[in-house]
């Protein structure tokens, strides 16, 4: 909420300089979130009163006026409609600057010279007003310093008001808040009523139908009002606060709504069928019209203001068109209601309307003290517009309030705080808060807070008030004493930190892509009808088509990402997201959460640089990757199985990922299906993902250290041609059953595929590690178990040893 | 025919540590290792040998051949590489050969620093689902349907009961609805907010903090936040807590540092306040106990949570919060 210095300090004395108010108001709770100056650079703006108005002799629409400065009587030549001989307003001398920083010159206009200039409000930057000169309250003296006269400069604060104090929302609720922490009393406005009109009851009356949406509706009527335009006073505040300004009587209901939190609605009196006021329920596909002109369908769930015959007004949010203030009102009902927040609420939102009383009203509005705002209003009616006040107001409070009767301790309040305030201290704080309060016994008061404070009803909302108001800065810093868990972190948190480490160790950079993706995803990645990938959770209300399901696989996202990076980063990529897959499960409120590692590879893996030539990633270099990662954080017993059915990977490279028989994840060549669907041209990607919670499970808390070999190694060689698809996997079983006990390893040291050998065929040498625990091997031993072993081979897969 | 190879090594090796250019090396492959070299004639004699001398004649052969293989590829290496020549001089202004190294996502580097400060102060980490029910997100944390709470967020729905988490508040409830205090925890997580613009983006991170125990008080509260900050921003930082309104908590507070960037005096960062809001705390709300049976009269605690993306900015002065989700490589070097 915006609003003048000026203004709050006709309720409350502000000594402090405004910086420092700002301070105190943030320190308070209520968040200054701009300051700003108004009204300055008004020093060379002097009173002055215009003695002569003569039409100027060369223009028609010019006029030469005669002014008084204090000092001497000038002539300045003015285009503005409404000078009037009498009247007083600011001027800037030939001389002087204004405002915007402009000097004002001496200066001839067709002929005239004027020797000064008459300003607008616009022109001297207090509110956008430009339709004529600004005319000043005729008490003013000429000569008189404009600035002093009107007291400025002026600030506006921006204040932030928190849902849960709908009472600061307005100038007296801040006026308040400052009095309660400086400890100065609040000047409530006064309301002065001369009641010449006829008896209220004579003129109308208030049915409630729906005392739950509206437990009280005040009403009061002014007759033979005039409507006009509203004082400057009145136009600026309500300018500096975002509020334009339509007419004396609409203003005056904004007036009050800021001034003292209730809003209010006017109606034309007139207007209203049978003159008198119906709150009752919308039907079903009713129909209204509100002032803005948009006509709008409803349901049960408003609340309407009518007439003897029809709606009149969406209650607590806007008015209708059918009985607004216009040119020719003469009698005004003016409205003081208190509506439920919860009705409004459901009603603003169906409506998709926000309105400065919806806002007010949905959070809470002050129900005792809707007469105070009615009389206020009323009298401002007739201070502005003049008319009759009918006798007596109409007050309709089907549902009086009850205020909470709050048990309050002060030994409780000090333990939850940590401070050591003293009982009428805190007192103190609630009395000026306006709170009523009894003293209980030495530890304990009874508290009832004022009708507009909604958000106190407990003994923490009291609390919270001692807090504020003793300073939040000033209870001292102390620590807990943390007792320790037993429990560690979560499972994933452990590894998760070290999974990490290893990806970037590999030369894999970090990614975090959104967690929606757009459904089109499934298509592109090529995943068949039934698969999980289809198994999306929908956004409701998406952003965009784009961002419209949950992702069912991190693949999306690294793919856009290489997209995003293929412009300049053409020579290579590596990147890994660790991040949650979301899969729909039927009869689930909440899909099943699962955290994936996933990882890719493009381009060139190695950079033509000055001891190595560049070279092109492919499936080992992925692979070799994965493998890695999984034998650093001491997984065993991995092996990979060739699998065709990976959504989004080439079916002749790509590969499960086995842990104890267990399929822990995918390894492959990015479908060119795929590539081309993510337009990269003809980028080759390899890509790997992980299970992490499989990973997890199968992943040893302890490790266990073994003991050294005591006996040496026997190393010897095979070299083999084998039929090309025969894996090698499947030969380094055979071998590894064969060699039983006595086997330590085997490693494939020289592959071959070409020109020297049979096409069908491809040359695969081992380098067999033998080892026993008791003994030093004797070489006869090894030879015949090594030929054993190639006897086998060669009976499985009809292999043979190759020659030279 | 032994002594024959061994001479043969010797003077291999004498001459091999000769040779300091490519064409030298060539001619020694050629001499010794090539097809009709000196060591490939001796070993074409090894099937004229008794039979019973072959295998170790042979397989003393292999070693010589192995041996000067390998100081061959060795020599051929070094002269390639040209980094040993034979006055011994070598570049060491040349780029070494560097693996390549990735980078750390920036919004991971600050979690973690975030969890490791609180980890010592001895709290657990722990998580919670992204789809998360309305009860938990809301409700549980007193925001009930139809509050203007709710407008402090915007929500994305799955359905009319359940949404994306707006924050990470809900872990605080599905901890204690767990276990009986006492409870320190921490909680990092994605989060998701219906909204993207030049400063927000529709999914960003947050730390979830909780802390209750018998006579918790808010004072424990400051101490452990500024605690935080000064390890997170340095001990000098100068903070300041601010009364502020979170229906899940009262007293509420929003904890401020002096701004980085202009120290105070006001710039576009800090929206000219000086300040810099980084956190939201305050003391668990009773009314989130009842919803999860703890006794308001015997515990009490404090809650609070801090956006990920807004203190990675500030740490790194990035000053465009879209750059976190594009993972553009230009951005991730940087890290």
């Amino acid at each position: 909420m915006k609003v003048s210095l000026n203004w709050i300090k006709e309720y409350v004395d502000v000594e402090m300089p405004p910086d420092e108010l700002s301070h105190l108001l943030t320190m308070t709770g209520l968040e200054v979130e701009g300051l700003e100056a108004v009204g300055q650079g008004l020093d060379d703006i002097i009173v002055a009163k215009i003695m002569k108005v003569a039409p100027h002799p060369n223009a028609d629409r010019l006029s030469v006026c005669t002014v008084d400065t204090g000092r001497e009587r000038i002539e300045v030549v003015c285009g503005a409609t409404n000078v009037a001989e009498g009247a007083l307003a600011p001027l800037v001398l030939a001389g002087g600057k204004l405002p915007d920083g402009t000097r004002m010159k001496e200066s001839r206009i067709r002929g005239e010279i004027s020797r000064g200039m008459l300003l607008s409000e616009d022109e001297l930057g207090l509110t956008d007003d430009h339709s004529g000169i600004m005319i000043l309250a005729p008490d003013l003296t000429p000569g008189a310093s404009f600035s002093s006269a009107l007291s400025f400069p002026d600030w506006v604060f921006d204040i932030g008001i928190t849902p849960n104090r709908p009472d600061c929302a307005n100038v007296i609720g801040i006026a308040r808040e400052i009095a309660a922490v400086t400890g100065k009393s609040l000047r409530k406005p006064d309301i002065e009523l001369e009641e010449s009109g006829p008896a209220i009851e004579d003129l109308t009356s208030i049915t409630i139908l729906d005392p739950d949406g509206c437990p009280r509706y005040v009403a009061g009527i002014i007759q033979d009002v005039e409507l006009g335009s509203s004082p400057f006073w009145m136009r600026y505040r309500l300018y500096q606060s975002g509020i334009r300004s339509i007419s004396n009587l609409v203003d005056v209901s904004n007036y009050v709504m800021l001034e003292m939190g209730q809003p209010l609605h006017a109606f034309d009196y007139d207007r209203l069928r049978e003159n008198r006021i119906v709150v009752r329920r919308a039907d079903k596909g009713e129909t209204f019209t509100t002032l803005d002109g948009e006509t709008r369908r409803l349901n049960h769930e408003n609340l309407m203001i009518c007439d003897g015959e029809r709606a009149v007004a969406l209650a607590g949010i806007m008015g209708g068109l059918n009985s607004e203030i216009f040119a020719v009102t003469r009698n005004v009902l003016v409205e003081s209601a208190f509506f439920d927040p919860v009705t409004i609420r459901r009603g603003s939102k169906n409506l998709g309307i926000s309105t400065e009383a919806s806002y007010r009203f949905e959070r809470g509005a002050d129900i005792g003290g809707a007469t105070s705002a009615l009389k206020r209003a009323v009298s401002l009616v007739y201070r502005l517009a003049g008319g009759k006040v009918a006798r007596g107001i109409i007050d309709n409070y089907p549902k009086t309030l009850i205020p909470p009767v709050i048990h309050f301790r002060k030994d409780k309040t000090n333990r939850i705080l940590g401070t050591s305030i003293s009982k009428n201290v805190m007192k103190g704080y609630f009395e000026a808060l306006e709170m009523e309060v009894h003293d209980v016994n030495g530890n304990e008061l009874k508290v009832i807070p004022p009708s507009f404070r909604v958000d106190i009803k407990r003994e923490v909302d009291l609390i919270e008030e001692v807090a504020r108001l003793y300073g939040f800065d000033k209870i001292p810093l102390t620590y807990p004493s943390v007792r320790p868990s037993e429990e560690g972190d979560a499972p994933e948190i452990k590894v998760r930190d070290r999974i990490r480490s290893i990806m970037i160790g590999l030369g894999f950079s970090e990614i975090i892509t959104y967690s929606f993706i757009s459904p089109d995803c499934a298509d592109m990645l090529g995943a068949e009808e039934n698969s999980d990938l289809r198994l999306f959770t929908s956004l409701m209300n998406p952003l965009t088509v784009d961002q419209s399901v949950l992702r069912t696989s991190l693949i999306p996202g690294l793919m856009t990402t290489v997209k995003t990076n293929m412009l300049h980063e053409g020579r290579g990529l590596r990147l890994f997201e660790w991040g949650k897959t979301f899969i729909r499960k039927e009869g689930d409120q909440q899909p099943i959460e699962k955290i994936y590692l996933a990882a890719i590879m493009t381009g060139l893996c190695q950079e033509k640089s000055w001891h190595d030539d560049e070279r092109h990633c492919d499936f080992y270099d992925i692979k070799g990757a994965v493998e890695g990662l999984l034998k650093a954080l001491g997984l065993v017993g991995v092996h990979f199985q060739r699998e065709n059915a990976f959504p989004g990977l080439d079916p002749e490279v790509s590969s499960g990922i086995y842990c104890s028989d267990r399929l822990i994840g995918q390894v492959g060549k990015v479908d060119s299906s795929v590539i081309e669907a993510y337009d990269l041209k003809n980028e080759r990607a390899y890509l790997f993902e992980l299970d992490v919670e499989a990973l997890l499970t199968l992943l040893s808390v302890t490790r266990e250290f073994h003991p050294f070999p005591k006996f040496p190694a026997v190393f010897r060689d095979m070299s083999l041609l084998v039929e090309r698809r025969i894996e090698s996997a499947k030969i380094i079983e055979i071998i590894r059953k064969e060699g039983g006990e006595l086997l330590e390893s085997v490693q494939i040291f020289d592959l071959y595929e070409g020109e020297k050998i049979d096409p069908s065929e491809k040359a695969i040498a081992f380098r067999i590690s033998y080892r026993s625990a008791h003994e030093t091997l004797e070489g006869e031993k090894i030879n015949s178990l090594h030929e054993s072993i190639m006897d086998k081979i060669r009976h499985e897969t009809g292999g043979r040893l190759r020659e030279g | 025919m032994k002594e024959q190879l061994l001479e043969l090594e010797e003077r291999a090796l004498k001459e091999i540590a000769a040779v300091d250019d490519p064409a030298e090396l060539e001619n020694f492959r050629i001499k010794y290792l090539g097809k009709k070299g000196q060591l490939t004639s001796i070993m074409k004699n090894v099937g004229g040998l008794p039979p019973d001398e072959r295998p170790k004649i042979g397989k003393f052969a292999n070693l010589v051949k192995t041996n000067l293989s390998k100081r061959f590829g060795e020599a051929k290496d070094s002269l390639l590489s040209g980094k040993v020549s034979r006055d011994g001089f070598i570049d060491v202004t040349l780029p070494g050969k560097e693996p390549i190294i990735g980078h750390l996502h920036p919004i991971t580097s600050v979690i973690k620093e975030v969890c490791q400060i609180f980890s010592r102060m001895g709290f657990r980490v722990v998580k919670g689902p992204n789809v998360e029910l309305d009860y938990y997100n809301f409700e549980a944390l007193n925001i009930p349907k139809d509050h203007p709470a709710r407008d402090m967020q915007d929500t994305f729905y799955i359905s009319d009961n359940v949404v994306l988490r707006t924050h990470t508040s809900p872990i605080q409830v599905r901890v204690m609805e767990t276990r009986q205090p006492p409870v320190s925890v921490i909680a990092p997580g994605k989060v998701y907010r219906r909204d993207s613009d030049v400063s927000h983006t529709p999914m960003f991170h947050q730390v979830e903090g909780l802390l209750v125990d018998k006579n918790v008080s808010f004072g424990d509260l400051k101490g452990t936040l500024t605690s935080f900050v000064h390890q997170m921003f340095g001990s000098d930082t100068e903070l300041r807590f601010r009364p502020s309104f979170f229906p899940f908590t009262e007293p509420s507070a929003e904890v401020d540092i002096l701004c980085v960037l202009c120290g105070g005096k006001g710039c576009r960062t800090c929206s000219q306040t000086g300040w810099l809001e980084i956190l939201g705390s305050g003391m668990v709300d009773p009314e989130v106990y009842r919803f999860v049976d703890y006794d308001a009269d015997v515990y009490s605690g404090f809650a609070f949570g801090m956006g990920i993306e807004r203190i990675a900015m500030l740490k790194y002065g990035i000053d465009d919060i879209q750059l976190f989700f594009k993972n553009d490589m230009r951005f991730l070097r940087q890290f």
